[in-house]
Parts: C-alpha cells; structure tokens; sequence
C-alpha cells in the first residue's frame, strides 16, 4: 500500500495527512538533554585570540613540539618517558609501510606517505615524549586552559580514573538536576562541571559557572543566558592525536571486547560518552577515535566554533558523533559505524537558514557541515531533529538501514521549529539496505527506521538536495512527508518560532513543514563510472547489488513523496533535472500521479517549484498510519513494510511486492476502513 | 542551585485539570507513586536508557512510572504542562504490543513514546 493512487480532496484528508505524519516512527528522535542555548555567534573577545565566530583553524602537530604559542602544550602518552607510545607508533608505521599506506575512510583510497613524512612523525613524537607528563587525557584537559593543546601519543586511553567515578553522584545528584517548567529533571550545566566523570570519561568544560540556570527556560534560545554564562576557561582548546591515523589514540569507554583491534565490538559500556565537550568555543578535536560509550563517542553542547577532523566513531549504543544547539561547527574526514542510532547527528542547529534573524547577521549561512565523511554500519548514517541549515556534502553513505533523516518529530528539548534549509549536495548514498530488526542483530537499534532507504525528511522545509548519487536503496532513494504542528512532541515547538517559514499560512495555520524542497540533478538508481565499493558495504550482512551487473542499480522508488497536505496554494516541493537507472529523466521513479494540478497532465512528480501543490492520497496515508503502529511482525498486505528488508529492485519478487501494493491501494480506497479513518479523522478537527 | 520540586504544588492543579479533560495524565514525575521506571536511572530519570527489554522486565507498576517519566521529558521544556494525547493506558499497550517481538529488545522507550504519541489522535486509542 505504499505508492497510493489520487483520492478526492478534502478538508478531512488535509487534516488526516497531517496526523498520519506525526505516526511515523521514530526516526531521528533526538536525545534528552538539558534546555539548550544557541551560543552568541560573534567571537569572545575577551581571550585572544577570540574564540568562535567562525570554524576554528587547527594548529600543526608540529607546532606542538616546538611549543611555540598562543597556549600551553599538555602531552599525554603511554608507558614511561612515552616509551609504549613510541613503540605503537613504529608498529603504525611499520603496517602502513608494507600495506603500502593506509586508509582514512573505507570508501577512499589508500594514502600513502613518504619515509620523510614517516621520519618527521616519529622525531615529533620523541619530541613531545620528552614533555610527556600525563598518562591520562581527562588529567590533562583539568589542567588546560584557554588556549592550550593536549596532545596525545599512541595508544588505548581507558581513563580508569573517570571510569571510577559513581554515575548518579550524590555530589550532584539531585542537588545539581535542572528543572524544567513541567518540572522535569536533567542534569545542568553545573552538574557536568562538578561531577565531570559522572557521565562522562573525559570532559571538557568551557566556560565557569557563574549562576543559576533559568526556570523556567526562557522560550528565546537565542543566546546562553547571561546570567549563567560565565568566563571562558578552556576556549580555543585543541586536543589531538598524534599517531599517523585517527585508530592509533584510542578513547576508549568501552568493556568486555569481543576480539582485539580498533574495530573491535565492546560487551559493555563504563560510560555514556567518551568525550563531551560543553561550551568551549574555538574547540579543535583531530585524529583519534572514540569508541564504546552508552550513549554518545564525541558530544558537543552550546559551543561556537567546533572542528573535527579525522576522528572516527565506533560502536556507541545510541549517536557515534552528537553535536548539539552549536555553531560554526566542521566535521570531516571522518568515519563511523556500530551506532544504535546514527553516526553522525547535528541536532538542534541555530535559526541561521530560512528563519535567520539579526542574531545571525551573516546569515543565510550554513552553521554545521558535515563533509567527507563514511557513514555505515548503523541504523542511521545521519540524523538531525531540527538540523537547520547544516550543509552534508561529499560524503560516502552506505550499509545503514537507512541513510539519511533530518526530521521537525521530535521537537521537544530542541528549539529550532520547524527544520529548514538542509542541503545534501554530492554524496554517495548507497545500499542502505542493513535489516537491524532481527534476533541478535549486529547492532543493537536503538530507532525503528525504514529499511532501504537513502534520504529521509519527515518535515523539512527549504531543503536542497542536489548532485548526489543515489543508488540500490531497495525500497527508497529519497522520502518526503509533513509534520503538522500541532501533534509535535504533544505540544509542538520548543521555544519561540521564528518568521521565515516558507509554507502558505504557517505557523498561524498549523502546517508549518515540508515546502519549498527541492530535489534535483540528482543520479538516481545508478552507479558512477570507475565506482569501487569499499568492503565496509558487506559489514554486519547488509544486502546489496552492486557486484557486477553494470551500471544500472535502482532503488525500490527514488522519490516517495507523502503528497501532503493541500493547503490551498503552493507548497512549492519539486524534483527537476534528475536521471534514473537508465540515465534518462524519463527513468525516474516516483509516485505515480504525485503533485498533479488540477487540469494538468499526469507526472511522476512536480517539476514546477512554483506551482507544486500536494495532493492528499488516502492509502498512502493509511500506509503511514500503519508504518506509526510499528514496528511490529504484521506482514498483511495494508500492513507497514518498514520492518523487512526490501526484495531487490528489479527483481521479480520486488514486481509482485508492487503489484500487492497497488491493488490494496485501490482496494483501500473503497474500503470501510477508509471511512473510518476518514470519520476519526473529522472527528479529530471539528 | 535550587531545583527539584520547586512547582510542584501548581503541577499538582495542572495534572488534575488535565485528568478531568481526558489527557494522559499529570506529568509531575515521581508524584503519583514512589516506585522507579524500568532501566536504570540517570540524572533522576529512567526516560533516557530504559528499553523494551527493560519492559519486559518490569512490574506493572515499574512500567506506569516509566510512561510518566517518559511523557515529562518529552513534554516541550517551556511547557508547564506533561500531558499528552496519548494515555499511559495506550502507551502501556504500545510498549506492549511493540516489545513483544524479541528483535526489539534494544529499542528505547522515549523514541517509541515520541512515535506514538502524535499517532494517538488518529488511532482512537488516546
């Protein structure tokens, strides 16, 4: 039931739409968090260099060794005098010599370093190992300041100290529990300051705790309130890696591994993040590896200027890589799998896309960008409730159940309603095909998420989705749908809405989401020319065609648009100058009678962005209401399908699963269920 | 910092008015009844670790606490309100229903509880 067919519209079925959408599953469904400020976005001025207002700049390696400023450099190191540390960097080299490099990101190919490279690096680090003064990283983060670096020499980072400290400390707890103004407790920013190991293996605390937060929080989230925002103490910090590649400093909070290796697959948790760095703006993190944590591997919370470079997220239960209600934040070069959720989650990102405001006065502007990036191997690759203007770009997105969701669900805990400007422009998203809902799954998932899916936007406006490669998702390459306002978290925004939102009478209308998308010059359901898959595809089992069979490689459907809602004008959702498997627009493939105008001739989808109207569609409504029920083992032929990996597009199997569901599309059309739904539905918006 | 418990005399209105209009329930954690949520509790509340197999694990009671839990901290946080569309009745069966199958075992509770909940209107079940 999963195409739809037209269905007559109405008032009703505008408003069923809406509810339908708000029963999707889970999706990216956030986190719980403290309330949460967007961080002043002009630099402080009050350390120099000034920290945040812009994407911070990494200082060399080199420079560490040398000492040479602004800052203090704190070296960290394995064994005595940094001995154990030195030997696992020879044996790093050693590999990459007579492997003839390394690689970075699976889906890359191998770099290679000449001896001259490899010579510096080992003089650098018989350089800082002579400065060595630390065996754990949290000792030495205590002891920075602004501006100070912590380099860390080779090896694996346990941190027994942190791991020691009680989770719940009663130093803390609840003494040091905010409120919110329903009287909900989360820990404050104080109590991560005074019990940092609680949660925590290593904690980076930016800024002194000067007072008391706000309750209730204040409903502007623009800016840290003053009264609690105190003075910078560990702005501009860098902390970093000093092996070849990001797995030779490991931060571990992980236990009980099954096998040896930096890949290795902990049995249990000793902390809920590896590293979690709170508003310390100017913040540089590079070249090392988190892994095993119960929640989160790298957390940033309200910090201006955050760049990550070459660090990678490994087997973490909820989100490998957390950044939260931050600015000018830069991922990169980075690589993640074995997270319960996704490796990769911008939640929370600051109003600077279409509902910016003199707050953001450089803004329209990008404020999180995730680029060159391998995410696998999880049941997201990315996800972002409320991921405002956060640019994803050249990224490779494989082997997740499904790739990418940027979603308006989940919004309590995350201002920023409703979700705009999302671009995802040049990546690779393939073979997202990982069924995680099996006994004793590879990944434990924390979400219920559409198997085979590459891009998801359950209520997102102003998107740009642009130059990908979108291939062998069996049953979607991109999904579309809206989220009314009004069945938001049970009670719809989180702070204060800002103008700007592009749907026809929104907010004051209640349909506040998914206008204004566009999807185009998009390769849709073929595979590149000279395309290598990395092996990272087959991890955990995940299915896939791309082993020979030339170029062409559908997805189930490459655009599933919901068709919702029709609010009498434009909602201006279109998909242009795309190609499908055969590499013609004509080989595109999408819902049918989707976005038709009334008098117009049938299309796949809307090509016209100004005139794009949605179309309400009953069984695909009913489809959605199912998907909302799950996920469950019901397997009926108007039952949601999310929960079972796709047959292969193309394949037979996959043509009478098409069959199936168009005939009890038509059926439900005519059916009593639909009345019922239709009568629950006008009973809902009288 | 002074914090726990500080509203929760005018929560206590809140939640009976919100009883007597048929929502789900107060919202004020740990006012109803003494006993914990499922799964372990971190920074005062289950809301964040607990799963389907800590439901499956947990008493009746244990599994009305943690809905309560959960419905407050999905609640939006300038909200002076917890109460939902959803029930505790109809989330109670939703955990049920979904937990069953033994290949949700790791799935939380919160994001189950944040797919239901703006599902409930529709279903007739709230």
């Amino acid at each position: 039931m999963r195409n739809g067919h037209s269905w007559k519209r109405s008032v009703l079925w505008t408003a069923a739409v809406g509810i339908t959408v708000l029963a999707l599953p889970t999706l990216a469904a956030g986190h719980l968090e403290r309330p949460s400020y967007w961080p002043d976005p002009a630099p402080d001025t009050s350390v120099s260099p000034p920290a945040g207002g812009e994407v911070p700049t990494a200082r060399s390696l080199a420079s560490a060794a040398t000492g040479a400023g602004p800052g203090e450099v704190l070296v960290v190191c394995k064994g005595e005098d940094g001995k154990q540390s030195l030997g696992l960097l020879r044996e790093s080299i050693r590999a990459a010599k007579n492997k003839g490099g390394f690689k970075l990101r699976p889906s890359q190919p191998k770099i290679k370093t000449k001896k001259k490279t490899y010579k510096r690096l080992k003089q650098i680090n018989k350089d800082l190992a002579a400065d060595c003064a630390y065996d754990s990283v949290q000792a030495a983060v205590f002891d920075a300041g602004n501006n100070d670096r912590v380099a860390i020499m080779p090896g694996r980072y346990p941190e027994w100290d942190s791991r020691n400290q009680p989770v719940n400390d009663p130093t803390c707890t609840p003494d040091l529990l905010q409120e919110d103004a329903s009287g909900d407790l989360t820990p404050s920013y104080e109590y991560q300051v005074t019990c940092p190991n609680d949660q925590n293996l290593i904690y980076v605390q930016g800024r002194e705790v000067v007072g008391e937060p706000l309750v209730p929080p204040d409903t502007d989230r623009r800016g840290i309130p003053e009264q609690e925002l105190g003075e910078c103490v560990r702005c501009n910090l860098q902390i970093e890696g000093t092996g070849m590649k990001p797995e030779d400093v490991i931060l571990d909070a992980g236990a009980d591994y099954a096998g040896e290796g930096p890949r290795a697959e902990p049995g249990s948790y000793a902390k809920h993040v590896v590293m979690r760095v709170d508003r310390a703006d100017g913040f540089v993190g590079r070249n090392f590896l988190t892994r095993g944590a119960a929640e989160h591997g790298f957390y940033n919370e309200e910090v201006d200027g955050v760049l990550l470079d070459k660090v990678k997220f490994f087997w973490t239960a909820d989100y490998g890589h957390l950044s939260f209600t931050s600015d000018h934040n830069l991922i990169k070069n980075c690589e993640g799998f074995g997270a319960g959720d996704a490796v990769i989650y911008p939640g929370a990102a600051p109003e600077t896309g279409s509902q910016s405001s003199d707050f953001y006065p450089d803004a329209p502007r990008d404020n999180t960008v995730v680029k060159k990036c391998d995410m696998h191997g999880s049941a997201l690759g990315y996800s972002g409730s409320m991921g405002n203007a956060v640019r994803i770009t050249d990224n490779h997105i494989y082997g997740n159940t499904t790739g990418i969701s940027s979603d308006t669900l989940s919004s309590a805990g995350h201002p920023g309603f409703p979700a705009d400007s999302s671009e995802i422009d040049h990546n690779y998203i393939y073979s997202n095909n990982l069924d995680l809902y099996t006994d004793n799954p590879p990944v434990n998932p924390l979400v219920g998420v559409p198997i085979g899916t590459g891009v998801l936007y359950p209520g997102m406006n102003d998107a740009d989705v642009h130059h990908n490669w979108i291939f062998d998702n069996w049953r979607d390459g991109a999904m579309l749908f809206a989220v009314p306002d009004s069945f938001v978290s049970g009670g719809g925004a989180e702070g204060d809405i800002f103008a700007g939102i592009s749907c026809p009478s929104a907010p004051a209308n209640g349909f506040s989401t998914s206008c204004g998308n566009e999807f185009h010059h998009n390769s849709m359901g073929r595979m590149p020319a000279g395309f290598k898959a990395p092996g990272a595809v087959d991890q955990f089992g995940n299915a896939h065609a791309l082993d020979g069979g030339g170029a062409r490689k559908p997805n189930g459907t490459d655009f599933w648009w919901g068709e919702l809602f029709d609010v009498g004008a434009p909602v201006n959702n279109c998909w242009y100058a795309n190609t499908g498997a055969d590499g013609t627009a004509a080989s595109v493939t999408g819902p049918g009678e989707a976005g038709r105008i009334a008098a117009a001739p049938p299309q796949v989808l809307p090509s016209d962005c100004a005139t794009s109207v949605g179309n309400n569609d009953g069984p695909k409504l009913n489809y959605l209401v199912e998907c909302g029920n799950g996920p469950d083992e019901d397997t009926g032929p108007t039952d949601c399908d999310w929960w079972e990996l796709p047959a292969q597009p193309g394949s037979a199997a996959a043509a009478e699963a098409r069959a199936g569901q168009d005939e009890a599309a038509e059926a439900f059309e005519n059916s009593p269920e639909a009345r019922a739904l239709e009568q629950r539905v006008a009973a809902l918006t009288r | 910092m002074s914090i726990a418990g500080s509203r929760r005399a005018a929560l206590g209105l809140v939640a009976a008015l919100a009883l007597l209009a048929g929502c789900g329930d107060s919202g004020e954690p740990g006012d109803a009844t003494d006993v914990e949520g499922v799964g372990p509790v971190v920074g005062g509340s289950t809301a964040q670790f607990a799963s389907c197999r800590d439901w499956v694990g947990g008493t009746e009671e244990e599994r009305y606490a943690t809905i309560e839990d959960i419905r407050g901290q999905l609640t939006p946080q300038s909200s002076e309100t917890a109460v939902s569309d959803l029930s505790d009745e109809a989330a109670y069966e939703m955990f049920d229903h979904t937990c069953e199958a033994g290949w949700a075992a790791s799935l939380r509770l919160y994001k189950l509880y944040a797919r239901a909940q703006p599902f409930a209107p529709l279903a007739g079940d709230g």
